[in-house]
């Protein structure tokens, strides 16, 4: 029952594409290739699993760029956000982003969609065509650099880019970087700070460790979710974000 | 000789009983202010109810400490104080814990019932 599904949706999706743009024939992946978003949900075997650190493979690639500028009219993006300029949906080109500005924040945006109004794309495209699409968005927003230097040269260097290209990036703000989310606090000023968790702990170093993997258990019904970090990745954040004073 | 040794070994298990040999009610406070609490839970100490790692309740009584080391004084505050150094692999980060206030520390730790 659950093929049949997938074979009546990869059939409806090759039609949509096809029926698009019959010149330039877009590959559309079989289902098993399709990127599923994150589910939410209360339910959960376990913690969730370590976080991924993410980059555009094909950041900055005039090919991809081009492909994706394709894929963002057939995904019918343009429907909402115009050619970029913005309509229903915000503008790309200017430098407003609710939900981040760093590649691995638009992928996650189309992924998973976002509150009122932009859809989840999870399980209609396909990984490949996503960074396509996102490499062609921070193209037209003028973000063709790639804020994660690579390899970092400092502790406080990689736990920057373990910020930037980890989940803290989709909620937080740091001025001056590509940090730019307004859904939690704006963090440019953190080591100033003299407490955490809403003023309900002393800003030390173990009080941050415990409430960055388990914050829910320290505050509950915060909005802040569990980060489970590598433990180099989590002692280096702890350098960076001591840094910010 | 045998007074000096009785002597000796009657200051060492006051020392034992002591735990680390540090002031334990400033170990509490130290406790509360590093953030032990943020990932371990901790009875009597406010707040200290964290999931993260361990639970520290009758850590007196574990033979060996981290999973790895035996449970001494001296591997316990080297374990606060630098827990990389025991376990390069640990997500305990290092707080930069001087010590006299590791020692402290260690020494509420060992009253922990």
């Amino acid at each position: 029952m659950c093929s049949r599904f997938h074979n009546v949706c990869g059939l409806f999706w090759t039609l949509i594409v096809c029926g698009c743009s019959p010149a330039v024939p877009v590959a559309v992946p079989p289902p098993g290739h399709l990127v599923q978003g994150i589910r939410q949900s209360t339910l959960q075997p376990g913690p969730p699993s370590p976080v991924r650190l993410v980059r555009n493979p094909v950041e900055g690639d005039a090919e991809a760029i081009e492909t994706g500028k394709r894929l963002f009219g057939q995904f019918n993006c343009a429907g909402c956000h115009a050619g970029g300029g913005g309509a229903i949906g915000p503008a790309l080109i200017d430098d407003q982003w609710i939900y981040g500005s760093g590649a691995g924040n638009i992928f996650s945006t189309i992924i998973e969609g976002r509150p009122q109004g932009m859809p989840a794309f999870g399980g209609r495209i396909s990984e490949d065509q996503t960074w396509r699409i996102v490499a062609f968005v921070r193209s037209i927003a003028n973000l063709t650099e790639d804020p994660a230097p690579s390899p970092p040269a400092s502790g406080t260097e990689k736990g920057k880019a373990v910020f930037l290209h980890g989940p803290c990036v989709m909620c937080h703000t740091i001025r001056g970087t590509p940090a730019g989310s307004r859904v939690g606090p704006d963090l440019t000023h953190f080591a100033s700070r003299k407490t955490i968790a809403a003023g309900t702990l002393p800003n030390t170093r173990g009080h941050l460790a415990g409430w960055i993997l388990n914050p829910q258990n320290l505050k509950p019904g915060t909005q802040m979710p569990a980060t489970l970090l590598e433990s180099q990745d989590l002692h280096a954040l702890l350098d960076y974000l001591e840094t910010l004073k | 000789m045998r007074t000096i040794l009785l002597l000796t070994l009657a200051s060492l298990s006051l020392v034992l009983a002591s735990g680390a040999g540090g002031q334990a009610e400033r170990g509490k406070q130290l406790a509360g202010w590093y953030g032990c609490g943020s990932c371990h839970e901790i009875p009597g100490l406010r707040g200290a109810t964290g999931q993260v790692a361990p639970p520290l309740r009758r850590i007196a009584r574990r033979a060996y400490i981290t999973g790895s080391v035996p449970n001494t004084p001296t591997n316990l505050i080297r374990w606060i104080r630098a827990p990389r150094t025991v376990d390069a692999r640990t997500i305990m980060p290092d707080m930069k814990i001087s010590e006299r206030d590791a020692t402290d520390i260690a020494a509420f730790l060992y009253k922990l019932d």
